[in-house]
C-alpha cells in the first residue's frame, strides 16, 4: 500500500486560522479564568476560598476530561484498524496534544492538596502528623452531622466508622503519595500523546507505513494504561473529595463522560473547521453519522453505567455507600440528581436515537453543544456537594465563578488546540486508510 | 406485459458494481416497479442507484422495542405488585430501580427479535426457491456476477423492448428466465413429515402437561424438581447454617420486627407500666362489626372450654367433667366469665390472661392477633351485660356477717376451681381444717395455716410452697383488698 493513494481535495491546512483561534482562545481563558479569580476573592467568607478551588477543580475536572477522552479516541482508532474515523482523528490528535498545557493548570490545585485550611480533599489535613485524630474527630462529626435531633449514639457511631475509614485509606490518600500519583498520571500521558502525535505527523511524510504500524503496535498497552490512569485519576482527583466513599465503577462513569464529551468537541471543531472552508472536502455525513453514532452509544453508556452505580448502591443499602446518593437525592441536590438524569440520559438518548439527527449536522452540532454543557453539570453534580456536606439543608452554590471558571478553562483547550494545529495538516494526509476513509458510507 | 404464463422475466448481467449502478439508475428512471439486483456482496450506493426507498424496519423496530419496555414494565408491576404481592422484609412490592435491569433487557430482547425477524419478513424470507436459480449462470451472484433482474409482470415490461433497453444499459449478457413446468412447492412427502415432526414434539409438552392436569395415587411426577422442591428453612428445623443448629431466629435485641411496631404499647399487652388497664384501648371502636368479630374468635378460640354463653359449660367441659365423675380424669371448671370475679376485673388482665394464659389456660397470643383478642373481650363484656353476675352493694356487704363475706369472697375469687371444703383435695389442698393446721414445706419446715400465712399465700404465692404442692399452680391474687382476706380467714376457720 502506498503512502499517497490519493489525491486530496480542499484546504486542509489551519494556515492563519490557526493563530486567531489560539487569541480567540487565550481571550477566553484570561477573562474566564480572571473573572472567576476575582469573584472567588469577593466571595471568600472565611473558607480559605474552598469554595473557589471546588469550582476550580470542577471547570478543570470538566475540560481536561475532553483531553483524555481524545487520547482514548487516538489510541482505540489504532487498535482496532478503524477507517471511517482517519480524517477526523488528527483533531482528537491536537486535543489530546494539550496534556502538558493541562499539567500546568493541574499544578494550582496542590495548594488545597497541601494547604491546612483549605477544605477540598478533606483527607489531606487530616492523615498527617499528630493532629490527624483531631481533624479526624472534627470532619467526623461534621461529615455525619445529621438532622438537628440525631441520636447522640448514631452520632458516635457514625464518627467511629468514619474515623476507621479515614485511617484505614491513609497508606493511600495522604499528600506525598497523591502528589507522586499525579505526576506519574501526567507523565504517562503526556509520553502517550507525544509518542501517538509524532506517529501520526511522521506517517504524512513518511515513505511507506512503519510509523503507523509504530502507532498500531503501542496502542494494545497504551489502552490498558489508559484503563487504569483514568480509573486512579478519577478517584483521586473526584472520588476522594470525599474521603469515606468508594465506587469501582467511579472509573468507568467519568471515562463514559469524558468520551462523550470528547466526542462532541470534535463534532464542533469539524463544523466550525467546515464553516471557515477547512476541510469540506475530507470529513462528510459519513463522518458525522458516525461521531453522532458515538455521542449516542456514549449517551446510554454514561446512562448505564450511572445507573448501574446507583442501583447496587441503593439494593445493597450499606451506610457507608448510600450516603453519596442520600446527599444527591435531598434538600437542594435533588433537582440536580433528576435533572442529570432527565437531560443527559432519557432526554438525549431520545434525540440521537435517529440516523436523521446524526445525518443532520446542524441539529447535531446543538447536540453537542447540549451534551458538554451537561458534561459539566455531571462533574458539578459529582464533586461540588462535598463543599458544604457538613451543613445540614446546605444549599447548592452555583453562581458567576463556576461559569467564568468553566468558559476560561474551555478556554484554555481552544488556545491549545489553536496553538497546535499551526505545524501540520488537519488530518493524516498520509494514512494508509484515509482512501478507505473518504470512500466510507453507512449503511 | 407478455402472455407466456411461466415467463418471469429477463436476467442481466454486468461487469463490476459500477455498472450494475449505472445500469440500475437507468432501469430506475425508466419507470419499472418489479426488478432487483443481485450481488456477491453489498454494493453501498446501490439503494440508491435503485431508488429504493429507505428502510421502515426502523420504525418498525422502535415501535416493538416500546411495547417491550411497556411490557417489562406491566409484567414486574402485575406479578411482584398485584397478583403475588410478598412482603420481603418489609421492602415496597413495586419499585422502580430494582425493576429496570428487566425493563432494560426486555426492551432489548424485543427490539432485536423485530430487527432480525421483520428484516426477514420484510424481505420475504426464508425462500426456499427462486425461479433465477434455475439459471446455472445466476450461481456466480454467490461468488463474482452483478446481476439485473426484471420481472415480466412488471406493467413496463416488453419482451423485446426491454431485451434491447437491458443491453444498452451496459449488461454484459441478457437471458429469459422460465418458472419451472412442475409445481415449485414442497414435496407432499416432505411436508407430511414436518408435519408428523411437529406432531410428535407436542407428546412430551401433553406428558407434562397431564402429570399437572390429573389426579394419581402415585408420587407426582416432578418435571421441575428445583421449582417444586426448593431449599427453604423450616420452623424447629435443624441447619448447618447458624452455629446454634436453629432455622428459626429470635429477635434480635433491640428490634422491632417489620409490622410489629406500636405507638401504643398497650395495644398488644393490655399492661400500661405495671398494671392492667381498664378499658379497651382508645384506638379501638366497639361497633357491631367489631363484635361480631369478636363473637366469631369467642365461639371459635374460648366457647370450647367456656362455654357459648361464658359460663364455664363449654363441651370440652362436658366431656371432661363426665371422665371425672367416672374417676378417669382430673378436671377443673373453666371459668365462669360472667362471674363476679371477672365482671369486676380489668380489660388488661383479661388480655394479658388470653395473651398469655393462666393455670390450665393456655397461651392465645400467638394465634390470636391482638385486635381480635379486644374484639373478644368487647364480647364477653356483651354476653356479661346480659348473664353477668352483680355482687352485693357496699350496704349489704355492711350488714353481712365477716363469714358470709368470706363465704361470697371464696366463691367469687374462684378459690372452688381448685380447692375443696369437704376435705378431698382437687389441684390444691382442701380448705378443711386449714384455719391453725400445720403445714409442711417443701424445705422442710413446718407453719401454721393462720391470717398471715393466708395472705402470703396469696400475695406471693412462690414465697413458700407446701409439700406435694405443684409450685406455681397457685397464682396471686393482688385485687383482694386485706379486709376481704380477713373475711376469707373468718369463713375458713368455720372449716373444721
Amino acid at each position: 500500500m502506498s503512502s499517497h493513494p490519493i489525491q486530496l481535495e480542499g484546504d486542509n491546512q489551519a494556515g492563519d486560522l490557526s493563530p486567531k483561534v489560539a487569541r480567540f482562545g487565550l481571550g477566553l481563558a484570561a477573562v474566564g479564568l480572571g473573572l472567576g479569580l476575582v469573584l472567588g476573592f469577593m466571595s471568600n467568607d472565611h473558607d480559605a476560598f474552598s469554595h473557589f478551588w471546588f469550582a476550580y477543580l470542577i471547570a478543570f475536572c470538566f475540560v481536561f476530561t475532553i483531553v483524555l477522552g481524545a487520547t482514548f479516541f487516538t489510541i482505540v482508532q489504532h487498535l482496532v484498524n478503524a477507517h471511517w474515523s482517519v480524517s477526523v482523528r488528527r483533531l482528537a490528535e491536537l486535543t489530546m496534544a494539550n496534556i502538558p498545557l493541562f499539567a500546568i493548570f493541574a499544578l494550582p490545585l496542590l495548594i488545597p492538596v497541601l494547604s491546612d485550611d483549605v477544605e477540598v480533599w478533606k483527607w489531606a489535613s487530616m492523615g498527617h502528623g499528630h493532629e490527624a485524630a483531631d481533624a479526624a474527630e472534627t470532619a467526623g462529626e461534621q461529615a455525619h452531622a445529621g438532622p438537628a435531633e440525631a441520636h447522640d449514639l448514631a452520632t458516635e457511631l457514625a464518627h467511629e466508622e468514619h474515623e476507621h475509614f479515614v485511617s484505614a485509606k491513609e497508606p493511600y490518600l495522604n499528600r506525598t503519595f497523591f502528589i507522586i500519583r499525579l505526576f506519574a498520571y501526567f507523565l504517562l500521558w503526556w509520553w502517550m500523546t507525544k509518542f501517538f502525535f509524532k506517529k501520526s505527523v511522521d506517517q504524512d511524510t513518511a515513505e511507506g507505513i512503519a510509523p503507523t504500524l509504530g502507532a498500531k503496535k503501542i496502542s494494545a498497552v497504551s489502552v490498558i494504561l489508559f484503563a487504569f490512569t483514568i480509573s486512579f485519576f478519577s478517584f483521586d482527583m473526584l472520588m476522594s473529595l470525599d474521603e469515606t466513599w468508594f465506587s469501582t465503577i467511579f472509573g468507568v462513569y467519568i471515562f463514559a463522560g469524558a468520551f462523550l464529551s470528547c466526542v462532541c468537541w470534535m463534532v464542533l471543531m469539524s463544523k466550525f473547521l467546515q464553516a471557515k472552508g477547512k476541510m469540506t472536502k475530507v470529513i462528510n455525513d459519513e463522518h458525522y453519522h458516525d461521531l453522532g453514532k458515538w455521542m449516542f452509544a456514549f449517551t446510554f453508556f454514561w446512562g448505564y453505567i450511572a445507573f448501574s452505580q446507583f442501583m447496587l448502591i441503593w439494593y445493597a443499602n450499606i451506610p457507608e455507600e448510600t450516603h453519596f446518593y442520600a446527599a444527591r437525592l435531598t434538600d437542594a441536590w435533588t433537582g440536580w440528581t433528576w435533572c442529570l438524569l432527565i437531560f443527559h440520559f432519557i432526554i438525549p438518548f431520545g434525540g440521537l436515537l435517529s440516523r436523521h439527527v446524526k445525518r443532520n449536522t446542524n441539529v447535531l452540532k446543538y447536540w453537542a453543544i447540549y451534551m458538554l454543557v451537561l458534561h459539566w453539570v455531571d462533574i458539578y453534580w459529582i464533586a461540588m456537594p462535598n463543599y458544604n456536606r457538613s451543613e445540614v439543608g446546605a444549599s447548592n452554590p452555583f453562581g458567576l465563578m463556576e461559569i467564568a471558571l468553566a468558559v476560561g478553562m474551555f478556554g484554555v483547550l481552544i488556545y491549545g488546540v489553536g496553538k497546535k494545529s499551526a505545524k501540520q495538516a488537519l488530518l493524516p494526509t498520509g494514512d494508509p486508510l484515509l482512501g478507505k476513509c473518504l470512500g466510507f458510507k453507512n449503511i | 406485459m407478455t402472455n407466456d404464463k411461466n415467463f418471469y422475466g429477463l436476467l442481466a448481467e454486468f461487469e463490476d458494481p459500477t455498472a450494475l449502478c449505472k445500469g440500475a439508475e437507468r432501469v430506475r428512471d425508466a419507470g419499472y416497479k418489479n426488478w432487483d439486483c443481485h450481488t456477491p456482496f453489498p454494493v453501498h450506493g446501490l439503494d440508491d442507484c435503485m431508488g429504493v426507498k429507505f428502510t421502515r424496519l426502523p420504525w418498525i423496530v422502535l415501535t416493538m422495542g416500546l411495547i417491550g419496555l411497556a411490557t417489562g414494565v406491566w409484567l414486574q408491576w402485575w406479578t411482584n405488585s398485584v397478583d403475588y404481592a410478598y412482603d420481603i422484609s418489609g421492602k415496597p412490592v413495586w419499585s422502580l430501580p430494582a425493576n429496570v435491569p428487566v425493563i432494560f433487557e426486555v426492551t432489548v430482547l424485543f427490539s432485536a427479535f423485530t430487527a432480525f425477524f421483520a428484516m426477514w419478513g420484510i424481505n420475504g424470507l426464508p425462500r426456499w426457491y427462486h425461479p433465477l436459480f434455475r439459471k446455472n449462470s445466476f450461481a456466480k451472484a454467490t461468488d463474482d456476477g452483478f446481476f439485473l433482474a426484471i420481472e415480466a409482470k412488471d406493467p413496463n415490461f416488453a419482451l423485446g423492448r426491454t431485451g434491447d433497453f437491458l443491453n444498452t444499459i451496459g449488461a454484459k449478457q441478457v437471458e429469459e428466465v422460465r418458472e419451472a413446468d412442475e409445481p415449485t412447492g414442497l414435496p407432499g412427502n416432505v411436508k407430511a413429515k414436518l408435519w408428523i415432526t411437529a406432531g410428535v414434539m407436542l407428546i412430551p409438552i401433553g406428558m407434562v402437561y397431564q402429570t399437572w392436569d390429573s389426579t394419581t395415587t402415585q408420587p407426582r411426577v416432578h418435571i421441575v424438581k428445583d421449582m417444586d422442591k426448593q431449599d427453604r428453612f423450616r420452623a424447629q428445623g435443624e441447619t448447618s447454617f447458624f452455629e446454634d443448629g436453629r432455622m428459626s431466629r429470635s429477635q434480635i435485641t433491640g428490634t422491632v420486627a417489620e409490622g410489629q411496631f406500636y405507638e401504643d404499647e398497650s395495644f398488644v399487652t393490655g399492661k400500661d407500666g405495671d398494671s392492667h388497664i381498664a378499658a379497651l384501648p382508645a384506638s379501638l371502636t366497639v361497633d357491631e362489626e367489631f363484635l361480631a368479630e369478636g363473637k366469631k374468635n369467642f365461639e371459635i378460640f374460648c366457647g370450647l372450654c367456656h362455654g357459648n354463653t361464658g359460663a364455664g359449660d363449654g363441651p370440652i367441659h362436658e366431656r371432661a367433667a363426665m371422665l371425672a365423675a367416672q374417676g378417669e380424669a382430673k378436671w377443673v371448671q373453666p371459668t365462669d366469665l360472667n362471674g363476679v370475679r371477672i365482671v369486676g376485673m380489668e380489660d388488661g388482665k383479661i388480655f394479658d390472661t388470653i395473651t398469655n394464659g393462666l393455670n390450665t389456660m393456655p397461651a392465645y397470643g400467638g394465634q390470636i392477633p391482638a385486635q381480635k383478642r379486644w374484639a373478644i373481650i368487647a364480647y364477653m363484656r356483651a354476653l356479661q351485660a346480659e348473664y353477668g353476675e352483680e355482687g352485693p352493694s357496699a350496704d349489704e356487704l355492711a350488714a353481712m356477717t365477716p363469714v358470709e363475706r368470706g363465704e361470697l369472697v371464696l366463691n367469687q375469687q374462684g378459690c372452688m376451681a381448685c380447692h375443696t371444703t369437704n376435705g378431698s383435695p382437687l389441684v390444691g389442698p382442701t380448705f378443711q381444717g386449714y384455719a391453725g393446721s400445720d403445714i409442711k414445706l417443701t424445705t422442710g419446715e413446718t407453719v401454721k395455716g393462720d391470717l398471715a400465712y393466708l395472705t402470703e399465700s396469696l400475695r406471693e404465692p412462690l414465697a413458700k410452697t407446701r409439700e406435694g404442692a405443684i409450685p406455681g399452680a397457685m397464682v396471686p391474687f393482688p385485687n383482694i383488698t386485706d379486709e376481704q382476706i380477713a373475711d376469707l380467714f373468718e369463713y375458713l376457720s368455720t372449716l373444721k
